[in-house]
């Protein structure tokens, strides 16, 4: 789990800690991002599968035709 | 068992013909009847079937069909009268309704709602770039939802170790492809 104390701690103990602030900062809001992004994974699973079948019964009928 | 039967357990099962199975089975009668009781043309009728034995389909993968009441084949011609409205409301809009459109019928954007249409975009797009087996995989393990043992079955695999550590890489390699498009997008 992300402990949002300890990487401050963390991220503010360095020589830097503008930087390494900034930068935790940045991981910090592209993992909460990517986390966003994966509430959607089976759906988006869900949409491909289904629209790969679509095709796979689109050239079906082509071959009958 | 019946035919039907034997199709809507090998859909379950992730057999990779049961669909096209599903769709010859009912095809010939379906598309004399639709034309019938539509008044509509051959291709038309055909989008029509094609929709119906998808959210049939569907229906059954996602758990919603558990056991057929009737029939497989009363099921689809329930859903086409279903979605013929519909249907033709996309047409008179535009001629052209096209793919995305028919999918849309098929499966609806608003049932996810956890989640912005950017990030759906995204990942649907990451996940069509990821390319096969990964593609494969993902499907058998979050739509179809089998087990381990069970995609080593259906996608020839020695164990369920291997279909595991696959999945693991596949899901790490997608990760990493929302993670730069992300980047591009909003940082």
């Amino acid at each position: 789990m992300f402990n949002k104390e300890y990487v401050l701690t963390k991220a503010f103990s360095n020589t830097d800690p503008g930087q390494k602030a900034t930068d935790t900062g940045f991981r910090v809001r592209i993992s909460l991002l990517l986390v966003q992004h994966f509430k959607c994974l089976r759906f988006a699973v869900r949409y491909n599968h289904l629209e790969r079948a679509l095709h796979r019964l689109q050239d079906h009928e082509n071959r009958m035709n | 068992m019946t035919q039907e039967n034997q199709i809507l357990e090998a859909i379950r099962s992730g057999n990779k013909s049961a669909l096209e199975e599903l769709y010859v089975l009912h095809r010939v009668p379906f598309l004399r009847w639709a034309q019938v009781e539509f008044q509509c043309s051959s291709s038309d009728a055909c989008e029509l079937y094609q929709i119906a034995v998808l959210i049939t389909y569907d229906n059954i993968v996602v758990g919603k069909l558990k056991s057929l009441h009737s029939t497989l084949k009363s099921y689809i011609y329930a859903v086409a009268k279903n979605k013929w409205k519909e249907w033709q409301r996309a047409r008179s809009r535009t001629r052209n309704i096209g793919d995305p459109y028919l999918l849309q019928l098929i499966i609806k954007p608003e049932e996810e709602s956890t989640a912005d249409p950017g990030a759906v975009k995204i990942v649907t797009s990451a996940l069509q770039r990821l390319g096969q087996p990964c593609q494969e995989l993902l499907e058998c393990f979050y739509y179809q939802k089998l087990s381990m043992k069970e995609i080593s079955d259906v996608m020839g695999y020695k164990n369920p170790s291997t279909a595991k550590n696959l999945k693991y890489k596949c899901l790490q390699r997608l990760k990493r492809m929302v993670v730069k498009k992300i980047k591009m997008m909003y940082v």
